[in-house]
């Protein structure tokens, strides 16, 4: 199972992580700023670097469940083209 | 008892800090007195982190070359209808700057070449249904129109300069093995792919090429010698609408969308490829489909754009193997 902690965080480019701090934990990325972070001390440490917002796993995935809802919405406005070219955005659990 | 000096011929090293590691440095050992440690460099891992994102808005289904120092991100767009921005930004490994604007805007076009210095942007589609023929190359300061290919097609793979060319795949509609050779002047239908391909990845040059993947997602690889397309091992994940970066024989593929197991996804996933066999190295911080990369070798690429909810500017930089310098323990 997964040893993962949680933030929100705004990626400013370079820098924002390093190539050696993704060789210390595991870091993803998601929409509304949200990132999985593994739970280990260098983990805990990039979040402080970058001053994440710290959210437990349910708060977290509500930011990216709220996001994917803003797509599909968008997505179901859509003509038939746009339906036939983009798959529907779909939710997904956090790891 | 051995010693250090006993196996290595020399005693171990002094050093008051670490010197930056690198491949020359790899196995060597030293006491850094500083913090009273022996220390050891290392290779670690590949591993993509963060650059600069670009200087304009998010978007998808842009096209790249040239290497995480100097590149060039061309076409895209963020919109629906689509508006077919004609913007180019290019990389100085820092940060991003918007460029001169190619003639006709274009998504889900090809692009190949020596980056900023000279590329060419093939074929793409400028309305939701169409596909063109027309091919722009730039001269490290501004694009201008060059001859078609031969049959007009979307979603195609190129690999090659701006002299050594081919366009393999793409949909015209439908997607299609054909492939075109070009010579600086004119294309030329040449042998074709084993199977038709579309929205793969690939590039190379125009005598050692490979693509793969492709819609609907695949992990099949076709490559290039020269003379004609031949099947070789495939990747380990399906692939669709990501980027690639390097050689026929030090290869990575990265991004797009991956249909198979547990759920269809824009992935991070990165593949790396070394004439023979693909294997699975570190994800990128954000997965992405519809993205653009470009890189010299699996060694070192860069990828930018693309979509996951939300369009995306986002850029990172990939680099393998990374050199450490780890402190020895006795645990």
């Amino acid at each position: 199972m997964a040893n993962n902690t949680y933030c929100v965080a705004s990626n400013w480019g370079k820098g924002f992580f390093t190539h050696s701090e993704r060789n210390a934990f595991h870091l993803e990325g998601h929409a509304g700023d949200v990132w999985v972070v593994g739970n280990n001390a260098a983990g805990v440490s990039w979040i402080n670097k970058v001053s994440g917002a710290a959210k437990t796993k349910v708060e977290a995935q509500a930011i990216v469940d709220g996001k994917v809802e803003e797509s599909q919405t968008h997505w179901d406005s859509q003509d038939a083209e746009y339906k036939a070219l983009y798959p529907r955005p779909t939710k997904y659990t956090l790891s | 008892m051995a010693t250090y000096k006993g196996i290595q011929g020399v005693p171990v090293q002094t050093l008051a800090s670490d010197p930056t590691p690198t491949e020359n440095f790899v196995g060597q050992l030293w006491y850094n007195s500083t913090s009273g440690t022996f220390k050891i460099a290392t290779e670690g891992a590949g591993a993509w982190a963060t650059a600069n994102p670009l200087s304009g808005t998010g978007r998808q289904q842009s096209d790249m070359v040239g290497t995480k120092s100097a590149a060039i991100i061309v076409g895209g767009d963020y919109t629906w209808p689509h508006t077919y921005p004609t913007w180019s930004e290019t990389y100085d490994g820092t940060s991003w700057t918007e460029g001169n604007d190619i003639n006709e805007g274009r998504i889900n076009a090809a692009a190949c070449g020596a980056g900023v210095p000279a590329c060419l942007y093939i074929g793409g589609t400028d309305s939701p249904a169409g596909q063109l023929a027309s091919v722009e190359q730039y001269n490290g300061t501004c694009w201008s129109e060059v001859n078609d290919l031969n049959d007009s097609r979307r979603a195609g793979t190129a690999a090659g300069t701006v002299t050594a060319a081919l366009l393999a795949g793409g949909s015209s509609p439908g997607s299609t093995n054909s492939v075109e050779y070009y010579d600086g002047t004119s294309w030329t239908e040449g042998n074709n792919l084993q199977s038709p391909n579309e929205a793969g990845q690939g590039t190379g040059i125009q005598t050692a090429a490979f693509v793969t993947g492709g819609n609907p997602p695949a992990t099949r690889t076709e490559i290039y010698n020269g003379t004609s397309w031949s099947n070789a091992n495939s990747m380990q994940n399906e692939k669709t609408s990501g980027a690639a970066a390097g050689t026929t024989t030090s290869g990575l593929v990265f991004g797009g969308y991956d249909s198979s197991s547990p759920a269809p996804t824009d992935t991070g996933q990165t593949e790396s490829y070394d004439g023979t066999s693909w294997t699975e190295v570190g994800d990128m911080g954000t997965a992405r489909t519809g993205v653009a990369g470009a890189g010299p070798s699996n060694q070192a690429a860069i990828v930018a754009s693309g979509y996951t909810t939300v369009y995306l500017a986002l850029c990172e930089e990939w680099t393998s193997p990374l050199y450490v310098v780890k402190t020895v323990t006795t645990s």
